[in-house]
């Protein structure tokens, strides 16, 4: 069941007031139950999986708490497990054709459709979140999760199944424990989230993405330089829209049930640098590649006090964090370069950082910010190329880009002088008017629903402005309805 | 099919010169319609408009077994074409009913990469457009004489999609669904198109073509419709036609006019008269 959906969204609403109705003793059991129908909405199998998945980080979770001794070594073998589940389900194009060829080898025919595996929902997301779980129980920042039905919720819960955000235990059960009271102001904060989540993923993402030709990521050497840019700023706001919409919603219908969940974006593509883009972009994501990767890494190679150990105390962390980043989206050498290149922006500010005291933002004057958030943004736009495609249509489609191609501007004179009459838009050599358009009412809607840099929910409005901005957005989100239905979210594929 | 292939006006000012019958004739025709969609729509046209008789324009490509049923497959997943079938929804009923939905349709497609493209070109179209629904088409075929060679990519498609041609059960069932319309008391006429000669290359040729139109005047007859023999192409020039089998402009006033002879000798020599309100 998609999250989009006026049916998913009207019946968490009315489970949500079923589960405020119940006693608190049949809550979570409600909430359980309500986790593995959604989860049979995708397929009946997942539910399988992914309890046996919770059965095993529970287990160990208790096991991790109750070890004397070699707790290090449960702990590595947890995120071996964890690890290895996700590569087992998500990787299985990596190893499952050799596989296949192996046993064909040794006799054994047609096996290439049986060693199929279906990609549990959410899984990467699952993964990550186990790893946190059993690494901060052996670090004793929480107690091993005693009541099943609790840790199987933690796991599975349903807003955040798809696509997070990737919850830490240590946050997550004590607002389990004690769920906000459905009141009106709860209920209004949970309404304005899906509508502004509603509104960034309908309006924005699905339009954006349509406006792109799908043969332009494949084939972008056929089409003109301005286009491509375009196209590419279309992308990049597209998906942003589209992840933060989709966290908007699930978010506001969580906070129906009482449980706050972790916010994921925070207007990122107004951020100065890149250290500060990824507090601010997949915030929930960032944050456990930072506290489990980069951190650790750092006081490792501090430790050693040696100047290489130094000099790669400043080199690595950087590079392996966000290495793992592009490895975390997916197998394949694109998303390595994606990562590695987010890598080496991090690490060039390090490097600047060290020849020169960098000034802090509040001390920056205009000039200074305006430089900083465009390099960063421009740097992240050009980031995506191989975040979308492979490697070697990305570099066509980077080429392709400064092919700029002079407008006709004796036919934009002809059509305004009306002595030609106007056929079509292709032959202006103009980028698409809508598209820049809706890229200017993007930046516009980040602005409106921004306060001293912080994304705020439509409630925090003055009375007339959250009327207004209401009324313009659910117009719009019709006319988006009509014009096509909504498309998966990109981060579901992940 | 005919939307820019036969003009209204022209055959009512001609059918009147010479019958004394004043007509008012609407064009129904729609770019890319098939068959099928064409017997959903006569139906509603019918339902809605009361026509004396309709005109039914056909040609060969509409009984291809291979034609891809794209178009038909768009109109029967549309709520106002479902709601119109008798299937309620509520974007069907607003699409029907609310003059601001109606407003918007050719906007809805305003995320589309080819949006403005298209958006002009229909502004375009739409100002081109006569109020009787004859739409001109300004341009002029080349090498339309020539036979299309069977080895060319381009045209091996069309020769592969239309090879060992017989009509489909499915389109002549739709046909026969426009002719049933007798029924409610309008007078349908079947005729077909001028395509150039060339153009029955693909299907195998002069005699396959012969056979086409046997299948379908024993059709309409059996149906009692009334069933009008296409008009010698070679009557309508080469700089009267786009490719070999659409008209242009120029050819659309002749095929008109030669149509008109046609129609209104039919009704002097007793055998059939168009009723007032006509519709194509």
């Amino acid at each position: 069941m998609n999250v989009t959906s006026l049916l998913f969204l009207a019946l968490s609403l009315l489970a949500a007031l079923v589960y405020h109705k119940l006693p608190a003793k049949w809550r979570n059991a409600w909430l359980l139950a309500l986790s593995a129908a959604f989860l049979a909405t995708w397929s009946w199998q997942f539910i399988l999986v992914l309890l046996v998945f919770g059965l095993i980080n529970y287990a160990l979770g208790l096991r991790i708490e109750s070890a004397q001794t070699k707790k290090k070594a449960w702990v590595l073998l947890g995120i071996i497990a964890n690890l290895g589940i996700l590569f087992i389900f998500k990787y299985d194009q990596f190893y499952l054709p050799a596989l296949a060829r192996l046993l064909e080898r040794m006799g054994v025919q047609a096996l290439s459709d049986g060693l199929k595996i279906l990609l549990p929902v959410g899984l990467s997301f699952l993964a990550v979140q186990a790893v946190s779980y059993l690494v901060d129980v052996s670090n004793k920042r929480l107690p091993a999760e005693k009541d099943l039905v609790k840790f199987l919720i933690y796991t599975v819960y349903f807003p955040k199944l798809l696509s997070g955000p990737v919850e830490r235990a240590r946050q997550f059960l004590p607002r389990l424990a004690n769920p906000l009271p459905l009141d009106r102001q709860i209920f209004e904060r949970g309404l304005s989230l899906v509508l502004t989540g509603l509104f960034r993923k309908i309006f924005f993402a699905d339009a954006l993405f349509r406006m792109i030709p799908e043969a332009a990521f494949l084939t972008p050497q056929g089409y003109i330089g301005q286009n491509l840019v375009f196209w590419l700023l279309g992308y990049a706001f597209a998906l942003y829209n589209d992840f933060a919409g989709y966290t908007s919603i699930v978010r506001g219908v969580s906070l129906w049930f009482g449980i706050e969940l972790t916010n994921n974006f925070n207007l990122p593509y107004f951020s100065h640098n890149f250290t500060e883009f990824w507090t601010r972009w997949h915030i929930s994501l960032s944050n456990w590649l930072r506290d489990y990767i980069f951190f650790p890494l750092s006081r490792g190679l501090m430790r050693r006090k040696t100047n290489l150990a130094n000099a790669a105390a400043i080199v690595v962390p950087p590079l392996a964090t966000m290495l793992a980043s592009g490895l975390w989206h997916g197998l394949g050498w694109n998303l390595l370069v994606w990562g590695g290149l987010h890598g080496l922006y991090l690490l060039g500010e390090r490097l600047i950082g060290l020849v020169k005291r960098p000034v802090p933002l509040q001390d920056q004057n205009f000039i200074q910010k305006t430089i900083g958030l465009g390099v960063t943004f421009i740097l992240t736009v050009l980031a995506w190329l191989p975040f979308r495609m492979s490697l070697p249509v990305a570099l066509q489609y980077l080429e392709g880009m400064f092919k700029w191609v002079k407008p006709d501007r004796y036919l934009i004179l002809a059509y305004i002088r009306q002595t030609t009459p106007v056929q079509s838009w292709a032959p202006l050599d103009l980028p698409n008017p809508v598209l820049l358009l809706l890229l200017l009412l993007a930046v516009i809607f980040d602005l409106l629903v921004s306060r001293k840099g912080q994304e705020k929910e439509l409630v925090s409005f003055h009375t007339l402005g959250k009327v207004i901005l209401l009324v313009v957005m659910l117009l719009l989100l019709l006319v988006s309805l009509f014009a096509d239905s909504a498309a998966p979210f990109v981060y579901q594929g992940f | 099919m005919v939307n820019t292939g036969v003009s209204p006006d022209v055959i009512a000012q001609e059918y009147e010169a010479k019958t004394g019958v004043k007509l008012r004739i609407f064009n129904f025709g729609v770019e890319g319609m098939d068959i099928q969609t064409n017997a959903e729509l006569a139906g509603l046209l019918v339902e809605q408009y009361h026509p004396k008789a309709i005109l039914f324009f056909t040609e060969m490509r509409e009984y291809g077994p291979q034609t891809d049923n794209t178009v038909y497959e768009g109109y029967k997943h549309a709520a106002w074409f479902q709601y119109k079938l008798g299937n309620p929804s509520l974007e069907g009923w607003f699409f029907d009913h609310s003059a601001a939905m109606q407003y918007f349709l050719p906007y809805r497609n305003w995320s589309r990469a080819d949006f403005p493209d298209k958006i002009l070109s229909d502004l375009y179209r739409y100002h081109q457009t006569l109020p009787m629904g004859y739409e001109p088409d300004m341009g002029i075929g080349k090498s339309i004489d020539l036979i299309p060679n069977p080895d060319d990519p381009a045209q091996q498609y069309l020769y592969d999609l239309y090879a060992d041609f017989k009509p489909d059960q499915n389109s002549l069932a739709a046909l026969e669904s426009i002719l049933m319309l007798h029924k409610e008391g309008v007078q349908v006429l079947v005729t077909e198109m001028p395509a150039y000669e060339s153009f029955y290359e693909y299907f195998g040729g002069e005699s396959v073509h012969q056979e086409f139109i046997k299948t379908i005047s024993a059709l309409t007859t059996e149906k009692d419709g009334f069933y009008i023999p296409p008009i010698d192409p070679g009557l309508i020039p080469l700089n009267g036609r786009v490719d070999n089998h659409h008209l242009n402009y120029k050819g659309t006033q002749i095929y008109s006019e030669l149509l008109s002879d046609e129609l209104s000798g039919l009704c002097l020599d007793g055998k059939t008269c168009l009723a007032n309100e006509a519709a194509q």
